[in-house]
């Protein structure tokens, strides 16, 4: 299906039915967006990105834009937002809407849903706007409507998406088309190494990334360390990866400006940064082209490729195109993967829909003196009793009842609180007086989301058998982690913590089979979402790991192009070639 | 022949009898007194994690010849820079191969690397760090334990005895969890605690006990026990324990109340006063095993829903949105359950009206 709208710059558009006149204002597009953060997260579930107030419980800077008025009169004004942590307090996620100089106090309700502010008065020419934060704990705003007609806009989904096509005026299909050997969709590691190694082989590449930096969990927006060997593709991996500092260190600021600075080298590479795939459309199995849009200015563009790769990490690509997928944990008799050791911790009898679960990194700094940090009721019962001033990767929430997709933002929100609540904790022990908060991340690092169905399914059982393929194109020496929330041993600790167990191991290989998908003819996979049972992902769901898959699947694509062939004849019919290509590779000079 | 017979029997007498533990546990994690203690069966030996050799593990007995414990007493080196020195110490395990207690010979108290003798707040970390299971000692190598980068100020003198020197500091890491000047000795004594001997002793038991032996395990009050009570019983066996079943899982650990409740066979969820049962208690369980009780709505009986309106505010809100997908004008307890519902709907500062009032509209 084909979603879509275009959004209002600094002079929106118009748009009249009779005697109706309206202007739909979308947040993200704001000329200025001062201290508020873009967040295109969690577009596939609440509608589009938004705008969010990330100050750390310190106001943010206001945000502003301007429209023109084509028509004065009384205008009813919604704003779509949400009450991030609904309850008997006031809400964290207040802020108030400027019109011109009038103020308008906006008090959210939970879910996101349009909230009416008033009628007001608007006259022909330029009206002001702006977003005043008032708490600095992640007030949202994701758009304004100003109508005079007195009729709410429609707020499910589906209803949502057609209604913002029909306001903007937006035609079905992107009218900007682009045309590549390959597409990646997804610039954290295995994207990016993926991106590397077709453009050495001469391939033209079109890497989509929804965030401002690429490395996806090893930016310097999330902050994860990447772990693992390096496999064959050493010269390809030192380009991109980050040194072992402490997760969450601001190291990570230096290995992204190594990064970004190796990726734009390639001149055949081209990065569309602050680009969200949206969707990707498949003819007799095989994806003819994926859309996506701007971030915030919300134009879109339609990729077109024989080829393509899903790095997405949630497997977006593979989804909409309708590639078999798996969630959650299998039975341990499905795939024979018992540690008697840790029996349902590790693989329980009956699967189910369990996963390991997101984290979000955070920082904090001491000052020369004492600084004081707000209260926060509205975090305390996730927090309870729990001090900390730094967070780890143990800082991990995952829920059997929860989604690591569907419920990513809640999931963010809940670390969010523990986060803040256990700051706070810390901060009512004297000795921390001089504690700030420097950085807390509001993107979400996820270890496991859905996984696409190859020839090969990686599992455990192919590192205890440490089993040799003859597509063995990535190995791992780590162990092979799995993690489970703490309180499934002791209900006392709190929810957002996580205990990993560690299988140590030989090395192990991984096929080239497990990187492309067994029904969508002409779609690679790298990263977290490549095909493997829940307890296969445990190893290789690292990143110097994952990009191994990435450099592969790069070589690969270069092979298919060569032989116009799709993934799965390199298995079948060009394998020697391949293997050897990997191996004089490694000595290649960009 | 009967001489024979009568000497080996001496000999075993003997043997079991001199291995018996002679030193009181410094700490011991159960309530079974160590006096108790009976015999010492010898039942295998267990490869060390520090030595060539090999470990003795005794089965600990009552004089009703009942299991008690597992134990053994260990003598292992402790070495860096080609430097050792013996360790002894004594380790219990539980039944099912969990650490629970240490002893320590009088004669022979643990000494740190600058020969200081360990006191008592030492043992009391130690026997801490060991009923860790998941202790960061799991995944790091010795290697990965010091920072290299610093070394120790103190001065190292080695006399052929020099045990937990090193040229380079603890890292600041895992500090927190070992004993200043006893990193080796944490170490080593860590990984046979939780090393192969753990597995020696799941598989023993596997081998050696019964039904009868798991369904005291069920019976008991020790939660290890009952979990894995439940998971060795047969499904047949364990279908005329399904009161002791439902009566433990207020008290069991998430991750086995969530097994147990799995397990339980698809018809009983169909017996009302099973389902009555499981459901009412709903707000003693944690929301792992919520999330069961709310996967199995389409098969429990509609009892279940009645219950559940009781206990909303334990609930997460996916976990009322599932819930909410089954009320329907028509289901049995409809009016008690909108009644239920009105009620959490009018609770001073309950988070999820919202969802109810479509429902209650």
């Amino acid at each position: 299906m084909i979603r879509g709208w275009v959004f209002v710059y600094a002079l929106t558009i118009a748009w009249s039915v009779q005697s109706q006149t309206s202007y739909l204002l979308e947040a993200e597009a704001f000329l200025d967006p001062g201290g508020w953060s873009v967040d295109p997260q969690f577009v596939q579930q609440m509608g589009s990105p938004y705008l969010m107030a990330h100050g750390m419980g310190r106001p943010v800077g206001d945000a502003k834009t301007q429209f023109k008025v084509d028509q004065r009169g009384s205008y009813h004004v919604w704003v779509r937002t949400k009450d991030w942590v609904p309850g008997p307090w006031e809400s964290p996620g207040r802020f108030s809407i400027f019109i011109d100089s009038m103020e308008y106090p906006v008090i959210p309700i939970p879910e996101w849903n349009w909230v009416y502010l008033d009628k007001c008065e608007l006259a022909k020419g330029l009206v002001s706007i702006s977003l005043q934060d008032i708490t600095g704990f992640n007030a949202r705003c994701d758009a304004l409507y100003f109508s005079t007609d007195s009729i709410a806009p429609p707020n499910e989904y589906d209803a949502l998406q057609a209604w913002r096509q029909a306001k903007h005026q937006e035609p079905l299909a992107p009218e900007v088309e682009k045309t590549y050997d390959l597409v990646i969709t997804g610039g954290g590691i295995a994207g990016c190494a993926a991106a590397i190694a077709a453009a050495e082989q001469g391939l033209h590449v079109a890497l989509i990334h929804d965030r401002p930096v690429l490395g996806g969990n090893a930016s310097s927006e999330i902050r994860v360390h990447t772990l693992g060997i390096y496999g064959k593709f050493e010269r390809i991996l030192r380009m991109i990866d980050t040194e072992h500092y402490p997760n969450g260190s601001s190291e990570a600021i230096r290995d992204q400006e190594k990064r970004d600075s190796n990726m734009h080298r390639y001149t055949n590479i081209d990065i569309f940064l602050n680009w969200r795939a949206y969707d990707a459309v498949s003819r007799d199995s095989v994806i003819e082209f994926v859309d996506a849009r701007h971030t915030s200015s919300g134009e879109r563009i339609r990729f077109k490729s024989n080829l393509f790769l899903d790095s997405t990490g949630d497997g977006w690509i593979g989804y909409w195109a309708g590639a078999e997928y798996s969630y959650g944990r299998e039975s341990v008799y499905k795939y024979g993967e018992k540690w008697p050791e840790w029996g349902e911790l590790w693989s329980p009898e009956v699967g189910d829909n369990s996963v390991m679960g997101s984290s979000i990194l955070w920082q904090t700094t001491q000052l020369d003196s004492v600084t004081s940090f707000a209260e926060v009721p509205w975090a305390m019962d996730v927090a309870r009793e729990h001090m900390a001033t730094a967070g780890e990767w143990y800082w991990e929430f995952s829920r059997s009842d929860m989604h690591q997709i569907h419920d990513g933002e809640d999931i963010r929100d809940h670390l969010l609180r523990a986060i803040y609540g256990s700051f706070y904790n810390a901060k009512q022990d004297t000795s921390n007086s001089n504690f700030a908060l420097e950085w807390v991340s509001y993107l979400l690092g996820k270890r496991e989301s859905r996984r696409l169905m190859g020839d090969h399914i990686f599992t455990f059982k192919d590192v205890t058998e440490l089993t040799k393929f003859r597509d063995s194109v990535v190995m791992e020496i780590r162990e092979v982690d799995v993690h489970f929330q703490k309180q499934l041993e002791d209900e006392n600790q709190p929810d957002f913590l996580s205990t990993a167990l560690f299988y140590k191991t030989s090395k192990y290989y991984i096929p080239y089979r497990s990187l492309y998908s067994r029904n969508i003819k002409n779609l690679f996979m790298a990263g977290r979402n490549f095909s493997c049972s829940h307890v296969g992902l445990g190893g290789p769901r690292v990143m110097r790991t994952t990009g191994q898959m990435g450099a592969a699947v790069g070589y690969a694509a270069s092979l298919c192009k060569r032989f116009e062939v799709f993934p799965r004849a390199i298995y079948h019919s060009y394998l020697d070639q391949y293997m050897s290509l990997i191996e004089r590779s490694q000595w290649l000079r960009p | 022949m009967a001489k024979t017979l009568i000497t080996i029997l001496c000999v075993l007498f003997i043997w079991t009898i001199s291995n018996k533990p002679i030193h009181e546990p410094h700490y011991l994690e159960s309530p079974i007194p160590w006096a108790k203690i009976d015999t010492a069966e010898y039942v295998l030996s267990f490869p060390s994690t520090t030595t060539a050799s090999d470990f003795a593990l005794y089965l600990l007995k009552d004089e009703n010849r009942q299991p008690l414990f597992f134990y053994s007493a260990l003598t292992t080196p402790v070495c860096i820079d080609n430097i050792c020195k013996p360790v002894d110490i004594e380790l219990y395990w539980d039944l099912v191969g969990q650490y629970i207690g240490l002893a320590i010979d009088p004669e022979r108290p643990l000494t740190k690397y600058d020969h200081e003798v360990w006191v008592e707040e030492d043992y009391k970390k130690l026997h801490a760090l060991l009923q860790n299971k998941h202790s960061i000692l799991n995944r790091k190598s010795l290697d990965n334990l010091y920072d290299m980068q610093e070394s120790r100020k103190d001065t190292i003198r080695f006399n052929g005895q020099e045990v937990d020197a090193i040229t380079a500091a603890t890292k600041k890491e895992i500090k927190a969890h070992i004993i200043d000047g006893a990193l080796y000795s944490c170490y080593a004594i860590w990984q046979i605690g939780h090393g192969p001997v753990r597995d020696s002793i799941r598989n023993f038991i596997d081998r050696s006990f019964g039904q009868d032996q798991w369904l005291k395990f069920l019976y008991s009050e020790n939660r290890e026990y009952q979990y894995k009570g439940l998971q060795s019983l047969t499904d047949t066996v364990l279908e005329d324990h399904v009161t002791r079943i439902i009566e433990i899982l207020p008290l069991s650990k998430p991750v086995a109340r969530t097994y147990a409740l799995k397990k339980l066979p698809l018809h009983l969820w169909r017996r009302t006063e099973v389902v009555q049962e499981l459901y009412s208690n709903l707000g003693a369980y944690d929301v792992f095993s919520n999330t069961v009780l709310m996967n199995r709505l389409d098969t429990a009986q509609p009892i279940s829903l009645l219950e559940i309106s009781k206990n909303i505010p334990h609930l997460t809100k996916n976990q009322i949105k599932q819930y909410l997908t089954f009320i329907q004008p028509g289901i049995p307890y409809y009016e008690q359950i909108l009644r239920n519902l009105e009620e959490t709907f009018h609770t001073t500062h309950y988070p999820y009206k919202y969802l109810l009032e479509d429902v209650l509209e």
